[in-house]
């Protein structure tokens, strides 16, 4: 039998913790990647029955010695996806919100690259719901999604809080 | 019990959404900048890159 080397199917990463429940890693190019889950429990209100499981997602460049734009590399997306897996590991009653920012202009691209993340996912075991909001005095969309595990006994609710705020939301325009 | 009154609970549902949404951004854009920062001064960060390094060093490759 002959063996086949294995190809890197990802980075390494080391979980920091803390309050914002931080991971960090490192490309081959020495960009450092730094991901949070970050608290979010206003999002439904204080009273959602998994106010405090819900976090939003973070991911932003803490590093580039480079000092260029960090440009496209495949192992980021199988990264992400093994962090946020690590994540619910953890605490798999997690409730994720992503949110696409727009300071840049760029909210199209932003998306595209959260769902190169996603599809790294062992997406059976997860549901994820979209939305967007449209803000008309910016012009703008900021595209949003929340995933959750297929097993959280509180699903529905969570579906539910998560249509009604962007009901509510566009309710007024 | 303690109970945490929601902060926007004075404003209309369509209000409220708005106020939640503009806080998930402002939030986001905050966290951003504080990894940036924090880069530089915070030692949990800095032992972890240390830890990085180290297994970097020693597979030869960032990658796994």
């Amino acid at each position: 039998m002959t063996s086949v080397e294995q190809l890197p199917s990802r980075y390494d990463f080391q979980f920091v913790g803390g309050q914002k429940n931080i991971y960090l890693f490192s490309t081959e190019k020495l960009i450092l990647y730094e991901i949070q889950f970050k608290p979010t429990p206003y999002l439904f209100g204080y009273d959602f029955v998994l106010a405090n499981e819900i976090v939003e997602l973070v991911i932003n460049v803490a590093d580039n010695p480079t000092g260029r734009r960090p440009s496209f590399d495949v192992l980021i997306a199988p990264t992400v996806a093994a962090i946020i897996n690590d994540f619910y590991q953890r605490s798999e009653l997690t409730i994720t919100i992503f949110i696409c920012d727009t300071a840049d202009r760029k909210e199209e691209a932003h998306w595209r690259k959260f769902n190169r993340w996603y599809d790294h996912f062992a997406a059976n075991d997860y549901m994820r719901i979209d939305d967007g909001f449209y803000d008309a005095e910016k012009q703008l969309i900021y595209h949003c999604a929340i995933i959750i595990k297929r097993a959280n006994p509180y699903s529905k609710e969570v579906s539910s809080a998560f249509i009604d705020l962007m009901t509510d939301y566009s309710a007024g325009k | 019990m303690e109970t945490h009154p929601h902060p926007f609970i004075t404003l209309s549902r369509h209000e409220r959404a708005v106020a939640i949404l503009e806080r998930l951004i402002a939030d986001k854009r905050q966290a951003e900048e504080e990894i940036v920062d924090n880069f530089h001064t915070d030692p949990l960060i800095q032992a972890a890159v240390a830890e990085l390094k180290r297994r970097r060093d020693e597979r030869g490759t960032a990658a796994i």
